[in-house]
């Protein structure tokens, strides 16, 4: 068994984006996906590579051409990448339709990367049995689209097969969460996320390998000296894509310790497991649809998201035991820029504290440190 | 600039102007005598199944028109910022901040706030873009005791469409799945507005309605390619008050007499082969929301520089058809923005070719997504196709302070000097 | 025993030092002086000059707090903890007005907006952001602009009745618009005024945030600009409470909980 330190290696996106290419030049192929909305299960059954596409670089240069600056850096520093043809080896590109941000993307990486294959996932916005059924549809259209591209038909059992690769990944990623919590993980919240990021990258069951790899090193250490997490303020995380580790290094660094989050590259990603049970398709939209975590772009008729969003954070906070809740967002970000008002109210409501931050890359530091400390302070209500 | 654009005497037709506030009078009539008899307000937005609300004659409020209305009357700037204050994102859009403001800060907004009434329920549409969802969303959790009826229609793909004509929203098929899906819905929504409004479904009234609808909309198209004469017949001072008729109101009565009356005055300009200025120098194509507040296209038409082709307008139009009721409301949800470039370009370049531009301006609405990141992939498509340069300029649709007339006039005459 | 305090702005560093005696806290001496690049060779001239004034030695002060964008280099010079600005201006203006609900700091490079409860502890808070807008450095730039001394813009302000519609506080276009307004012809005077107003405007917003209503303390040296601080209270519909020396509300406040270390 490899050292703590190199099992956290396995788990850092360059290594992840390298294991991916090395299964592309083995034959896989791999798509593109440009939102965490997609029922990945329909792909992997396929025996193609989900692998969610993330800018690397904060620096954008190339995609001005296309996105004015106000877009969210999520989109600006994806389209960058494929300008600067690093996307170029995949073999398609699949986006839905809930964001009107994620549509521009997927056309403009159409226009750009001139993929093999791409798919624009009809994902419908309200949470009904008409938009199930719907969606159920649209699932088996996506499917039928991907067989005539794989040349192979996709049977039930692939497709039963994937959500149960895909469930225990679900389960152990939960596991991870649970163990951070606990205090009895031996990693920073800036690497928990490698480890939630590196399984939108490579494939579930060679990354619930790597968890469990984790995991055993983890249980063969001495136990952890738990010192130090009892006097640490702990937080909550809420966003959306939070993909760069620094910030959440950053806010620990301060004195708090990450306990839960509802970003899309969280808990929003993994929390809730598809039913086995049932009918495969019937499964999958209830899961990405109806069941799952609270999706916000998507409602029940007569009643709001935000009710459910609050109520899916009042869950993990109490689980958790957070005590304050940084909103993490994207200056551009058109979901949080009309949710997050009404999220902070409900959560002032349930007299939850709560800090926002504004996302904005390159990371200044100072500009964190200041509020985060000012924040932990009036969390705990020293020096009174 | 070395060639000067000399000014010239601007002719707008001041009986279109006159027409149109008789009809928005005649709206706010409307609106006035519903209330009067008890009749839900409801709010709509563009895209929307808007002729139900004449079906089943409740009160239309568009928060998108009632805006647009505070930014010409350069009250928006107020609004926008009671919104930012309560920390809506900077960056969302402009009808979101003013309609949010007008909530607010009621007291800074014209017509008594709340975008001229508050609603009683709001219809929550995906069938433009995710931002009318969001906003509704917001309507929701402001007004507590609002229904918020959601409707969603699918991202037009060519898959499902194959071709769509710009201006009508006729596409070339439509796929069987999302016909049943929406049409399922829309009559989900009727049995609703059957609810709120506490009475039965009128198959006679409805019938009537979508007439009137299909020949306003018919009306709208006829001005629409008529626009495309040479001189260019009408000012957009004036054609930017026909979105609001082709959005929402193409139902209404006083709407078809509007655009009965300007088509016949549009017509006889064009007989007559009389334009919005005595000599024109230069035609361009525009695209992008109205900046509402602005007077930039009066500057440059006094110039000689007019506008046929006026993209934006133009995707409010719709071809309406009466025996087609259901399919003609799901295609309201065809406007440009929610279909796939590929589908509508073809039809935009030749019309394009028919308008004979010279090149084209494009308002980067800033906040608006669909439209700010798609305007980069149609310059080059322009470029390409009929070698037609385009300037974008950043023009929020509400915010006058961030492109100020003489900032956007400073870059706009570096590149009309180059078509020049 | 003797405390400081010591608040490191982007502008000026500040010390404040107290004694402790019993129940009674006083306020033995204070001192400012301007930012240096070299933030040390300011955080050890303030903390001299203020141990000088006092007449109190090293070694006799028992508490030092650092707070500000560089209070991280109080603590590896001097020692001592490191507390967050925001909860030393909310201790500081506590201290001064034991039923103040609010804060108002205005300093060179940020403002801030802070609630507080009935028992003086932070609520909630908001900052501004990354621009100038909103900050000290907005009156500078501006008074650069228009080529007035930065302490005369209050008084130009009470004594203007019209003010120009400046509609922009980004700095950058507010500069813009000044310009434009300027070759209009506007007088000076009015231009002022305008953008007294509008800077009033944006510190506002961030009080509207948090919530605060009444019992608001203002500190930040802008405090001292009489014409922002009437601005700002019509803004708000309540009279702000001005300490005598708003720029130490801050240092003030690192040093009653520097008396706890």
């Amino acid at each position: 068994m490899d050292s703590l330190t190199d099992v956290k290696r396995w788990f850092s996106k360059s290594n992840a984006i390298n294991l991916a290419k090395e299964l592309h030049v083995k034959g896989k192929k791999v798509f593109g996906l440009v939102s965490w909305s997609i029922p990945e299960e329909i792909v992997y059954a396929a025996d193609v590579l989900p692998f969610r596409l993330f800018g690397n670089s904060y620096f954008i240069e190339k995609a001005h051409m296309y996105l004015p600056s106000w877009c969210c850096s999520y989109a600006r520093s994806c389209l960058e990448e494929a300008l600067n043809e690093r996307f170029k080896w995949l073999d398609g590109v699949v986006a839905s339709k809930l964001e009107d941000t994620c549509i521009a993307l997927f056309y403009l990486l159409r226009h750009i990367m001139k993929p093999k294959f791409t798919y624009l996932l009809q994902v419908p916005v309200i949470k009904s049995e008409k938009g199930k059924e719907y969606f159920i549809k649209e699932i088996m259209r996506f499917e039928k689209v991907m067989e005539d591209f794989i040349g192979r038909t996709i049977f039930d059992e692939d497709l039963r097969r994937a959500i149960r690769v895909y469930n225990e990944n679900r389960r152990l990623l939960k596991m991870i969460y649970e163990m951070r919590g606990k205090g009895h993980l031996p990693l920073r919240s800036a690497e928990v996320l490698d480890i939630v990021t590196s399984s939108m990258l490579i494939p579930k069951d060679e990354h619930s390998k790597l968890i469990k790899d984790l995991l055993d090193s983890v249980n063969k250490m001495r136990r952890r000296e738990e010192s130090g997490i009892e006097e640490k303020v702990r937080l909550h995380i809420s966003g959306t894509e939070v993909l760069d580790p620094e910030v959440l290094q950053i806010i620990e660094d301060c004195g708090a310790v990450i306990v839960s989050d509802d970003l899309n590259t969280g808990t929003i990603y993994f929390w809730s497991e598809v039913d086995e049970k049932e009918d495969p398709y019937e499964a999958l939209a209830e899961q990405y649809l109806l069941r799952g975590a609270p999706n916000i772009l998507v409602t029940r008729q007569l009643s709001r998201g935000v009710d459910e969003r609050i109520e899916y954070m009042r869950s993990l906070i109490e689980e958790f035991n957070a005590e304050g809740v940084i909103f993490l967002i994207d200056r551009g970000c058109e979901v949080l820029g009309h949710a997050y008002p009404h999220l902070r109210d409900n959560l002032r409501k349930l007299n939850i504290p709560s800090l926002r931050l504004d996302l904005d890359y390159p990371i200044s530091r100072e500009h964190y440190v200041t509020r985060v400390r000012a924040f932990i302070e009036m969390v705990r209500g020293k020096h009174v | 600039m070395s060639k000067e654009l000399k000014v010239q005497s601007w002719r707008p037709l001041e009986e279109v102007q006159k027409l149109f506030r008789e009809t928005f009078q005649s709206h706010i009539f409307r609106l006035l005598q519903l209330r009067e008899k008890g009749k839900p307000v409801g709010w709509f937005w563009a895209g929307s199944p808007v002729e139900l609300a004449y079906v089943f004659d409740v009160a239309n409020i568009f928060p998108e028109q009632y805006t647009a209305f505070c930014a010409a009357r350069k009250k928006s700037d107020k609004l926008i910022d009671a919104a930012i204050e309560y920390q809506y994102g900077e960056f969302t859009c402009d009808y979101l901040k003013c309609s949010v403001g007008s909530i607010l800060n009621s007291e800074a907004a014209p017509l008594g706030g709340h975008c001229g009434l508050k609603p009683d329920f709001v219809l929550d549409s995906r069938m433009c873009c995710y931002g009318h969802h969001a906003m509704s969303e917001i309507f929701a959790n402001l007004y507590t005791e609002v229904k918020r009826f959601i409707i969603d229609a699918p991202y037009w793909t060519k898959e499902m469409v194959g071709k769509v004509d710009f201006l009508t929203k006729m596409p070339e098929r439509i796929s069987e799945e999302e016909l049943e899906f929406v049409i399922a819905q829309l009559w989900d929504l009727m049995h609703f507005l059957e609810e709120i409004t506490g009475e039965k479904l009128d198959e006679e009234h409805m019938k009537r309605v979508f007439e009137v609808s299909e020949k306003t909309s018919r009306n709208l198209i006829e001005i629409a390619n008529l626009m495309l004469s040479k001189p260019t017949p009408m000012s957009q001072m004036d054609y930017r008050d026909f979105p609001a008729i082709g959005f929402f109101i193409t139902a209404a009565d006083y709407a078809l007499h509007f655009t009965e009356k300007s088509l016949e005055i549009i017509k006889e300009r064009v007989k007559k082969k009389e334009g919005v200025v005595e000599e024109e120098k230069l035609r361009l194509m525009s695209q992008g929301i109205i900046p509402w507040y602005s007077e930039l296209y009066k500057y440059y038409e006094e110039r000689g520089v007019t506008f046929p082709l006026n993209l934006y307008v133009e995707s409010t139009f719709y071809l309406i058809e009466a025996s087609k009721p259901l399919e003609s409301l799901l295609r309201r949800s065809m406007l440009p923005i929610n279909c796939d470039i590929d589908a509508w370009i073809e039809s935009v370049v030749r019309r394009a070719k028919l308008a004979d531009v010279d090149g084209a301006i494009m308002f980067e609405n800033i906040g608006c997504r669909p439209i700010s990141f798609g305007l980069r992939a149609l310059k080059e498509v322009l470029w390409q196709e009929l070698g037609i340069p385009s300037i974008i300029v950043e023009a929020p649709q509400c915010d006058p302070r961030i492109m100020p007339l003489e900032r956007a006039i400073l870059k706009m005459n570096a590149f009309i000097e180059s078509l020049l | 025993m003797y405390s400081i305090g010591i608040d490191v702005g982007s502008a000026y560093t500040k010390a404040v030092m107290l004694a402790a005696k019993d129940d009674s806290i006083d306020l033995i001496a204070y001192d400012v002086v301007p930012t240096r690049h070299d933030m040390r060779k300011g955080v050890l001239e303030v903390f001299e000059k203020t141990l000088k004034k006092g007449g109190i030695s090293k070694e006799e002060v028992k508490g030092i707090v650092g707070t500000g964008y560089g209070g991280r280099i109080v603590q590896l010079e001097l020692g001592g903890k490191f507390v967050s600005e925001i909860t030393c201006h909310a201790r500081g203006a506590r201290y001064l007005y034991p039923k103040c609900r609010g804060v108002i700091d205005v300093g060179g490079q940020d403002s801030k907006a802070i609630k507080l409860d009935d028992e003086g502890r932070v609520i909630s808070f908001e900052m501004n952001d990354k621009c100038a807008a909103g900050t000290g450095r907005f009156l500078e730039l501006m008074s650069m602009v228009l080529d007035v001394s930065i302490d005369k813009l209050g008084e130009i302000y009470l004594k203007t009745e019209k003010k120009a519609s400046i509609t922009n506080t980004c700095a950058v276009f507010a500069q813009t618009e000044v310009v434009s307004l300027i070759s209009q012809g506007t007088p000076r005077e009015e231009i002022i005024a305008g953008l007294i107003d509008a800077f009033a405007s944006r510190v506002a917003g961030l009080a509207k945030i948090v919530g605060l209503t009444k019992d608001v303390v203002i500190s930040g040296g802008v405090a001292k600009n009489v014409g922002f601080v009437k601005a700002l209270e019509s803004k708000l519909g309540c009279e702000l409470w001005v300490p005598k020396e708003p720029i130490i509300v801050g240092a003030l406040g690192a040093a009653i909980i520097s008396l706890k270390y």
